[in-house]
């Protein structure tokens, strides 16, 4: 997306060598096709063409090993007024995505502030807060499971028998039982998933705003509160628009946390898109539904996208 | 490993800023340490579910069922879910290793692909360049469960070509999908990074465009290539579904889908075996990012951002 | 942003000394993983003929190594090369709905309740077998299993899990009761034990044990879902409405809230930690508590031996429980079709079908008559319950044969829903069972 904002201001150029300006008259850069043709071949074979086939799906009466036929918007029908938990699907997936990527913007945020600070055991601390994002998520999942169980539910454990939480006479809460609860819990666990993601790129672009900046602030004056909020967030912008981009395209398509723990239950309260699309698609056998199910993603996404590119964009202003 | 990540470029200017801690007064001082102390929930909280799998994957089975007994401490210390992990399962003697030879085959030819495909969206300019960087962003955001359907369909026409369903080929055929587009994009922005004179320059002293791209421009994007190789590798070690579908062989499958097949058993979960295999399996991957996490940190910068 | 840019790229790339180093030190781990794959490669290219099972993880490893050691065999015999497949229960679906979709993959595959009605177009008739097979066994105990459209027998009843009653018997001795005989005895027991600490656990969540015991409780209040015709959605009903206040009731007086989020595994859990007073599983749960040494809490007698099967209770509308049945299919498309089905002639002698019943410690109960008096359930009087469970014990559909819709129901998970949305007063009985009704109209109206 970075490509789309920055071919669209390319005229823009200064003006280059005389050399390469002769090359530009003489004509354009034919081997450029030459290094797009393997990623053409493989995105065109393995991404463009099952991407057809999936719209192709969400418009038919597909259902896995059958001949499928043109049925129009009838599935996107079904789903809108005839199935009703699609819109608790909707509902949880929206709350999810919304909820998890402002945790992380916000305590991301806050972690990367504090990790750039300190020194010493400095490579400890970063490790130990990328681990969650690198271990296997279908794995940790499990941990978690465990962790939040009803029947082990090792945080009940804590509640009950740890002071000072023995004293305050809380829970047993039923983690993965209660409705809200149990929404929290998923989401929960994919913001203890994606977090580091957060903090380590939110760490790489503090770590590339110009010491000089908060020097001459600090001559003129500036609080501490002030440099964060006239120098370091929007100088961070571009980055935090980037990073939530992209946590909100893995969020809104998570499957492995909520297909571990929930299942979807308890009653359908924290089923996602994603698994959602997964019953209708491969449990019951009918594609064409759960292509439906997923295609509604799109719109959400191409929304996303474009309200972040206009963030960055506007970012132009602070140049330095 | 110290003395590098001195010269490191992510550290020097932090390495600045103790300096200058150093000078400040006392009140500074506590300052940091309550730095540390703000971070510490933070660790607490990346760490708290390992720090679970380790204690579980140590505990007997009865302890594990033991609701009485404290979660977080073992009695006795078991190495027995280790051993089953052993030999009971293929967990080291194939799942393990086709695990690193699937996100290792994989990540360089998405790494490959990408960075001659970033190179020419970022640089080159040619009658499609646009539509092609518009496509490639759109195939970023198809989810992969709508995918694998018709996936299945596009491994099956190789299959009857080559026979690649069943072993680790039909994956490192199908992750690309998933990373070059991630690739290609994190490239394209770090290209940008890089001077256009550098490569005018080698024009000029005769080298080809290929020979510019590998003499000049990639040494110098070493950071975005290594941060896309690390991004690319856990994404693989990571894969779930294409990985179960494709692949039943026992003696072919990957380290998540292996594991969940071996020690969920109908409604029996082999907790202590299960935790083992989660903590083993982390730990290649941990030990990779901490070799190159801070060019993992610089290279994401120059790439997300510009 | 171009002039950030530059400034960034500095601190980003330092000193040209250090790149450099960098640079070298990646060549030498690139180097690296280039030998491990010039030596990590094998050429993993077979071409021989082989017979490939695919079958889920079975909760005894022994009874899938037993079910190689049987292929191995034929496959010996035959000449040819064979391999047993195998992936958790969870994911199986995923992977059949690849092979049809490719059709492309094992010769046989082992099915759950409605696959082989879902996958009838892609699957070998049986007919002649399944007549075959029944002479020599005494008949099926079953006549809904393996079914496929237009009646054809697409698949072979294999064998069946079933859900006996698991109860503590110390405790329920210790209120001065009996082990229940009817669901009034249940909720009676219950109610005593919640009270010491002691609830009675069933699912009533997004689970497959779930699905099992809600219809258990609906089919022996007299309710049903369908109709014979396996058409017809019926379960508005004055006997439906019953069942759904009796859960509520049971709900309220003997159960705790997790049972909501229960797991397929977590009334097991609950009964080996020794919490749970009763559950309805099949046998693993005792034998986790074997293979555990579980104890009595606060003692140190084993757990296993106060745990007891009996068999479901009964209810106004008689005795009747679902359970997962499982059946063998040979697909269509594959290339050793024939070959697969001597196979399954092989397999379904009673020497060979004994051999995987006491492999797989008593799970994979015979669905053949003069099967099901297998000496191993007369080895302990834990598996009394054993031969005679079959005759209460239906697939999910009954009294119709599981079909499409069956198995949307059972994967949406809507009964056990239904059930817990009335349980914890989210809708009234009524509401619940005339919501329930509206989706199965729906989803019978799409499958038809």
């Amino acid at each position: 997306m970075v490509a789309v904002t920055n071919i669209g201001r390319a005229e823009a150029r200064p003006p280059l060598s005389v050399r390469s300006r002769l090359r530009r008259s003489v004509g354009p850069d034919i081997d450029g096709y030459g290094f797009i043709l393997p990623s053409a071949i493989i995105m065109v074979s393995l991404v463009v063409y099952p991407f057809g086939l999936a719209v192709w799906y969400s418009l038919s009466d597909a259902f896995i090993g059958q001949p499928a036929s043109f049925i129009g918007l009838d599935n996107f029908i079904y789903i809108l007024t005839v199935d009703d938990i699609f819109p608790k699907v909707l509902r949880n997936t929206l709350l999810f995505a919304v909820i998890s990527v402002a945790c992380k913007v916000f305590f991301g945020l806050i972690c990367a502030l504090l990790l750039q600070r300190i020194t010493t055991f400095k490579r400890f601390f970063r490790g130990a807060m990328l681990i969650p994002f690198v271990a296997p998520t279908a794995l940790t999942t499990l941990g978690w499971w465990l962790i939040l169980d009803p029947t082990y539910s090792h945080i009940n454990w804590i509640l009950k028998h740890v002071w000072p939480f023995s004293e305050m006479g809380l829970g047993p809460y039923q983690f993965l039982a209660d409705p809200t609860l149990a929404l929290s819990s998923v989401i929960f666990v994919n913001f203890w998933r994606g977090l580091p993601f957060f903090v380590i790129t939110i760490l790489a672009g503090l770590v590339s705003i110009p010491d000089h900046l908060y020097e001459a602030a600090e001559i003129d004056g500036a609080s501490t509160w002030d440099k964060f909020w006239k120098i370091t967030l929007p100088l961070l912008r571009p980055v935090l628009a980037v990073v939530i981009l992209f946590s909100t395209i893995f969020t809104l398509a998570d499957f492995n946390i909520v297909f571990v723990l929930t299942r979807g239950g308890p009653m359908n309260e924290t089923h996602l898109f994603a698994t959602y699309s997964y019953t209708y698609g491969i449990l019951n056998h009918d594609i064409g539904l759960g292509a439906a199910v997923s295609l509604f993603l799109f719109p959400i996404l191409a929304f996303t996208v474009i309200f972040l590119l206009r963030l960055i964009r506007r970012d132009t202003a602070y140049e330095l | 490993m110290s003395s590098d990540t001195a010269t490191m470029p992510a550290m020097a200017k932090s390495e600045r800023t103790s300096l200058a801690l150093n000078r400040t007064p006392m009140w500074r001082q506590r300052k940091k340490l309550a730095n540390y102390l703000a971070l510490l929930p933070y660790i607490a909280f990346a760490l708290f579910p390992f720090y679970i799998m380790v204690i579980t994957s140590l505990k007997s089975n009865q302890e594990i069922n033991n609701l009485s007994k404290s979660p977080f401490w073992a009695t006795g210390i078991t190495t027995d879910h280790y051993v089953y992990l052993a030999q009971n399962t293929g967990f080291f003697d194939h799942w393990l290793l086709n695990t690193v030879i699937v996100a290792t085959v994989s990540t360089v030819i998405s790494v490959s692909v990408g960075t001659l495909g970033a190179y020419a969206l970022a640089r080159l300019r040619f009658r499609g360049v646009e539509m092609f960087g518009v496509a490639v962003f759109i195939t970023y955001l198809v989810p992969q469960s709508l995918l694998f359907i018709p996936l299945i369909n596009v491994v099956n026409a190789v299959d009857s070509v080559v026979p690649i369903r069943d072993t680790y080929w039909s994956l490192i055929l199908t992750y690309p999908t998933f990373l070059i587009p991630f690739v290609m994009w994190l490239l394209m922005g770090y290209f940008r990074t890089i001077p256009v004179e550098v490569e005018e320059c080698a024009y000029l002293d005769g080298c080809s465009r290929l020979s510019a791209l590998f003499r000049v421009v990639l040494p110098m994007a070493m950071p975005g290539i290594i941060c896309a190789v690390l991004f690319s590798y856990t994404l693989s070690w990571n894969e779930f579904l294409y990985s179960l579908v494709f692949i039943q062989d026992q003696a072919a499958k990957t380290l998540s889908v292996g594991v969940f097949t071996e020690l969920i058993r109908g409604d029996i979960y082999y907790w202590g075996s299960l935790m083992a295999a989660c903590f083993t399996g982390a730990i290649p991957i941990v030990v990779l990012y901490s070799f190159f996490m801070d060019y993992y940190v610089s290279g994401l910068t120059s790439g997300a951002i510009k | 942003m171009a002039k950030s840019t530059k400034n960034s790229l500095d601190n980003i790339l330092g000193e040209p000394k250090s790149r450099r180093k960098f640079i070298s030190e990646t060549a030498a781990v690139t180097g690296g993983i280039a030998s491990i794959l010039a030596t990590g490669i094998p050429p993993a290219f077979a071409q021989e003929r082989e017979l490939k099972l695919l079958t889920w993880s079975h909760f005894v490893p022994k009874s899938d190594e037993e079910l190689e050691r049987q292929l191995k065999e034929f496959g010996k015999q035959a000449g040819i090369k064979v391999r047993v497949d195998r992936v958790a229960h969870l994911q199986l679906p995923a992977v059949l709905a690849g092979e049809v979709q490719g059709q492309k993959g094992h010769d046989l595959i082992s099915l759950r309740n409605a696959n082989s009605y879902l996958y009838s177009e892609h699957l070998e008739t049986m007919d002649d077998l399944y007549e075959k097979i029944a002479k020599r066994g005494g008949g099926w105990t079953t006549d809904t299993v393996g079914k496929g459209q237009e009646g054809r027998q697409t698949a072979l009843p294999w064998y069946f899990i079933s859900f006996p009653l698991v109860a503590r018997t110390d405790l329920i001795a210790e209120v001065g009761e009996d082990l229940p005989d009817t669901w009034e005895d249940v909720r009676r027991i219950a109610g005593k034990l919640k009270k010491k600490g002691h609830p009675l656990g069933i699912q009533l969540a997004h689970s497959n044990d779930s699905n099992n015991v809600t219809r258990g409780i609906l089919w022996s209040h007299g309710g049903k879902l369908v109709e014979a015709d396996s058409k017809t959605v019926a379960v508005n009903s004055k006997e439906s409405i019953e069942a759904f206040k009796f859960v509520r009731a049971l709900y309220k007086e003997g159960m705790e809230k997790e049972v909501l989020a229960w797991d397929d595994r977590n009334n097991n859990v609950c009964l080996v930690s020794g919490k749970c007073s009763m559950t309805f599983n099949p046998v693993s749960a005792y034998r986790s508590a074997v293979r555990d040494k579980a104890l009595i809490p606060g003692t140190d007698r084993p757990l296993h031996q106060v745990i007891n099967h009996v068999l479901p209770p009964r209810g106004p509308g008689g005795r009747h429980m679902a359970a997962s049945f499982q059946a063998i299919g040979v697909w269509k498309f594959s290339e050793n079709a024939q070959l697969a089905k001597e196979f399954l002639d092989f397999h379904f002698t009673k020497e060979n079908i004994d051999k995987h019943l006491t492999a797989s410690q008593g799970y994979n109960q015979p669905v053949l008559a003069s099967f099901a008096m297998h000496p191993i359930y007369a080895s302990s009087p834990k598996y009394y319950f054993a031969p005679y469970i079959g005759w209460y014990t239906h697939a999910a559909g009954y009294p119709g044969v599981p079909t499409a819709a069956t198995q949307t129901v059972e994967d949406q998970f809507l009964l056990p829903d239904a059930m817990a949305a009335c349980a914890t007063d989210r809708a009234t009985p009524e509401e619940a069972v005339a919501k329930l009704e509206a989706q199965l109209t729906r989803i019978y109206k799409r499958h038809a």
